[in-house]
């Protein structure tokens, strides 16, 4: 078994559901070791992804290999690397906390039930509940303690902070950075809410209308897009090298999203670096609207950001 | 793993074998009662129903939540994504399910076997049809091994709806009418067949003790020298005018034999005599568990090929 460099690595990815895709022609390569984020709004395929990476769900099209191996078949090799938290977040109800463990230490080889223990100790969730009557928060964090306890080379979490309060999420996704920074563990999270990534990705993959918007490193990303302000009625600019991904007019002002490798020098437009919140909203704005003045852009945008990873390697 | 197959499928297993100590109880208490006084009580016919049904209902209960269970609370994502094949999972969870199962049902039959013994001679009275003789379909298919057979396949039957269907209601409520459609099936059209065929014959319609004791299958006035009705009549119809033409003019039973010697006909029984209650059960049990591999097939692959 050769050693993989990449962690997850597809193309042309689609997953077909009876007349609709879930997933189409998804091609990107998540290096190992990154945490990285996966976004876009919800249908985007973002779940349909992840499933496919974890084995439970067939591609209906492309190639996808996972730690090096192909995860299509019941790849016990495979499962054993991996861990998967559903964006149910399933575990048995009637179980208590202790019989969840004890159901990951009988199915798993690589199971590590000191760990589980003590995170869930730390969390002060006892072993003799019964899951069903633990809060919403506790139910993550048993079902995240489930997935690190297998001490997984890939961690893919499906909305793993969905639904839960404000301190919740904050709580898990502490318990998450802590076990990743431990084990260099790659990680590959779902969410619609950017804000929450920021502080632990270090890699964006922004998935739009069933297809990969950007996949790229989340230093590149920022490095790498403009967002430039300036007044309504300017004319089309004369960016070299840029490609606008999308132009918001509001009022007088009108604000442009452009990725470019190269400073942009325009006296007409003040030159602002934007927020990972604002480059991804306008790549799912661009996609999600259908008015003339975007639609033209469209067939540009597209094949230059699929190239977009390859540049930053 | 075991550990794990019989915690996930506990509160139905537990709740399987609690019913049927239940019933078990009962039917000790009132095999006790009906034996000791000689009289059916108790039992009405739609009670008997309830255990000619109980190998289905169990069956199928455990069987549609075994895989549909799991889909329907999506943990079935959780089991196959820890170290395990799917198959593996199934196997075991098929495996303790399906012992425990076989286990209830073993020590409900053997319960039954002394039951319809002990209610036998109360049952000539008023039972709703219950007989108490067992190779009749009414004790024959309490008893034995073919319980077991109809057990083993309900739960298949139900694993199998789960694992298409996808939901343990619906695999359910579908796998009723199959069960029931299977079973008489098999218990009108094959289980007569099932060995060769005993006729008894006679000059007058009386029941001899050998017959009483087996079961009837076919009887009726046929020409004499054969076994069964001529080409183009049936049981019922046929040498039976004659006989009865015959009769009415004797208006007594002395010499209706003769009638039959003078109509040139018989009366003859085709039945399945007691002696062969072992050969049908075992013919029976391997129908079903014949079916029940079939399924077990459809099963499998219907857990290996699922895909969100």
């Amino acid at each position: 078994m050769r050693t993989p460099v990449v962690a997850v690595e597809t193309f042309g990815l689609g997953k077909r559901y009876r007349r609709t895709w879930g997933l189409q022609d998804c091609s990107f390569r998540l290096p190992l070791g990154r945490v990285a984020a996966l976004v876009g709004p919800n249908g985007a395929g973002k779940s349909t992804l992840l499933r496919m990476l974890a084995g439970i769900s067939t591609p209906s099209t492309g190639e996808v290999s996972v730690l090096g191996q192909s995860p299509r078949t019941q790849n016990v090799e495979l499962l054993k690397r991996i861990a998967y938290l559903d964006q149910e977040r399933p575990l048995y109800k009637g179980f208590r906390v202790s019989e969840m463990l004890r159901f990951g230490r009988e199915l798993n080889p690589r199971w590590d039930d000191a760990r589980a223990s003590r995170h869930l100790d730390e969390l002060d969730i006892s072993p003799d509940s019964r899951i069903g009557k633990l809060s919403g928060g506790q139910q993550a964090q048993v079902a995240l303690t489930m997935c690190l306890a297998k001490r997984p080379e890939l961690l893919l979490l499906d909305e793993p902070v969905a639904a839960l309060d404000p301190l919740a999420r904050e709580d898990l996704m502490h318990v998450l950075l802590e076990s990743v920074v431990d084990d260099g563990t790659t990680v590959l999270l779902s969410s619609h809410a950017v804000a929450d990534l920021v502080t632990i990705c270090d890699y964006v993959i922004i998935l739009s209308a069933s297809r990969v918007q950007l996949a790229d490193e989340l230093d590149h990303v920022l490095a790498s897009h403009r967002l430039l302000v300036g007044p309504a009625d300017s004319d089309s600019i004369a960016l070299d090298g840029a490609t606008v991904i999308s132009s918001v007019t509001a009022g007088r002002q009108r604000t442009i999203l452009v990725r470019a490798e190269e400073p942009i020098i325009d006296p007409a437009w003040e030159v602002v670096e934007p927020t990972l919140e604002e480059i991804v909203l306008a790549y799912l704005r661009e996609r999600s609207r259908s008015g003339p003045g975007q639609r033209e852009r469209r067939a540009d945008k597209g094949p230059a950001l699929v190239d977009s990873e390859a540049e930053s390697r | 793993m075991n550990w794990v197959a019989w915690r996930v499928q506990r509160p139905q297993l537990l709740a399987a074998i609690g019913a049927v100590v239940i019933l078990g109880i009962w039917l000790s208490v009132t095999g006790l009662a009906m034996g000791h006084s000689q009289t059916w009580k108790y039992w009405t016919e739609g009670d008997v129903y309830v255990l000619y049904a109980l190998p289905g209902v169990l069956g199928l209960v455990l069987g549609a939540s075994l895989v549909a269970g799991e889909m329907d609370h999506c943990t079935h994502r959780l089991a196959w994504t820890q170290s395990v094949t799917r198959t593996r999972w199934l196997a075991f969870k098929l495996l303790v399910a399906g012992i425990v199962a076989a286990l209830i049902v073993a020590a409900l039959t053997t319960l039954l076997e002394w039951w319809t013994r002990a209610v036998s001679l109360a049952a000539s009275t008023n039972s709703g049809g219950f007989s108490g003789i067992r190779i009749q379909p009414s004790a024959f298919d309490l008893t034995g091994l073919a319980v077991v057979g109809y057990t083993v396949f309900a739960f298949m039957l139900g694993s199998a709806l789960g694992a298409v269907i996808r939901h343990p209601g619906w695999a359910f409520a579908s796998g009723v009418p199959v069960f029931v459609f299977c079973r008489v099936l098999v218990q009108d059209w094959l289980r007569p067949h099932l060995a060769a065929v005993a006729t008894y014959a006679s000059l007058t319609p009386v029941l001899s003790k050998v017959v009483e004791n087996g079961w009837v299958l076919n009887s009726g006035f046929v020409p004499a020298g054969r076994t069964s009705p001529a080409p183009g009549q049936t049981w019922s119809t046929g040498p039976a005018t004659l006989y009865q033409s015959c009769a009415n003019q004797l208006r007594t039973s002395v010499g209706w034999a003769h009638c039959a010697v003078v109509a040139h006909i018989h009366y003859v029984f085709q039945y399945q005599p007691e002696s062969h209650y072992w050969a049908l059960q075992g013919a029976e049990m391997a129908i079903f568990l014949g079916m029940a591999l079939l399924l077990l097939g459809v099963t499998v692959i219907a857990v290996r090929r699922w895909t969100a």
